[in-house]
């Protein structure tokens, strides 16, 4: 049977679906079930899946207007990028 | 294979630049440093595009880039950031943390369930401006150790810190985003029922 401490410190070290699934079940049984570190430690998995899920929309949801890259950012990188691809394509 | 696609800087910018933002933004807390990596990272996919084979996605490869860049950026920051201000008032000593591991008995409680707006990009909206408005430092240990994904050795190495001290450090970071993500969700919804009640 798990201790809280071996769970607290096996939650802190790792996502818990990066554990082995051995231990995963044991964790999560001692979780779901203990009064004293059930709560701290289902906010942390709880936690642990909003980031997670947080990772998947951040590579494919347009951004809220608030932070898009503004027009004159785009511009700048742009010319810098123009400017660099003539150096390349004088060079050859 | 060479990509034609690959070599249209224009489209790139069109296309990735505000997700890419986005990703450095909510990391480093500063638009200017920002809008700078996201301009390196695209200078060296220039320099690499025909290293590019088209085996991942080009947003994914253009990622990759931006990652390296900002995890470097970020070890350099986690060094020069002092952490003296957020000592665990010696809670390693309470018999709480001896015997369980956790600074804290009881968490906050929510005041709505978080699992279930898990697919509302709006909430996402919301997460990602939260994260960007923690403390500098608790960033940094928040996006080094949870959204990059390195290991407790390597973050408590760059942050100079003891590993029960950067437990300390995320629990703070987690409840702090926690408070800001309830607070502007509701708001954002109490507005958006009050607008429809209008209409």
């Amino acid at each position: 049977m798990l201790r809280c401490k071996q769970v607290s410190k096996a939650l802190a070290d790792k996502k818990y679906w990066e554990l082995p699934l051995r231990q995963r079940i044991g964790l999560r049984l001692h979780v779901f079930c203990c009064i004293v570190c059930g709560p701290f430690n289902r906010f942390l998995m709880l936690m642990q899946d909003a980031t997670r899920h947080y990772l998947q929309h951040e590579q494919q949801d347009t951004p809220p207007d608030d932070l898009r890259l503004p027009p004159e950012s785009k511009k700048s990188i742009l010319d810098a990028l123009h400017s660099t691809d003539r150096n390349d394509h004088g060079q050859e | 294979m060479s990509n034609d696609k690959t070599i249209d800087p224009d489209r790139w910018v069109e296309e990735h630049g505000d997700i890419m933002y986005r990703y450095a933004y909510v990391r480093l807390k500063d638009h200017a440093v920002a809008q700078d990596i996201v301009q390196e990272s695209f200078l060296a996919a220039m320099k690499a595009r025909e290293r590019y084979q088209g085996r991942a996605s080009e947003r994914s490869w253009l990622m990759g880039i931006l990652r390296h860049k900002l995890i470097d950026h970020l070890r350099k920051a986690a060094r020069e950031v002092k952490m003296d201000d957020l000592q665990p008032e010696g809670f390693e000593e309470t018999f709480l943390f001896k015997e369980t591991g956790i600074p804290h008995w009881q968490p906050p409680k929510w005041h709505f369930n978080p699992r279930r707006v898990f697919e509302q990009k709006e909430f996402w909206d919301v997460f990602s401006g939260c994260v960007s408005k923690l403390d500098r430092k608790m960033n940094i240990a928040f996006s080094l150790k949870e959204l990059e994904g390195l290991s407790t050795e390597e973050v408590c190495k760059e942050l100079g810190v003891e590993p029960t001290y950067l437990w300390v450090i995320l629990y703070r970071a987690r409840n702090n985003l926690k408070t800001c993500l309830e607070k502007n969700w509701l708001n954002k919804n109490t507005g958006k029922r009050e607008a429809h009640a209008a209409v």
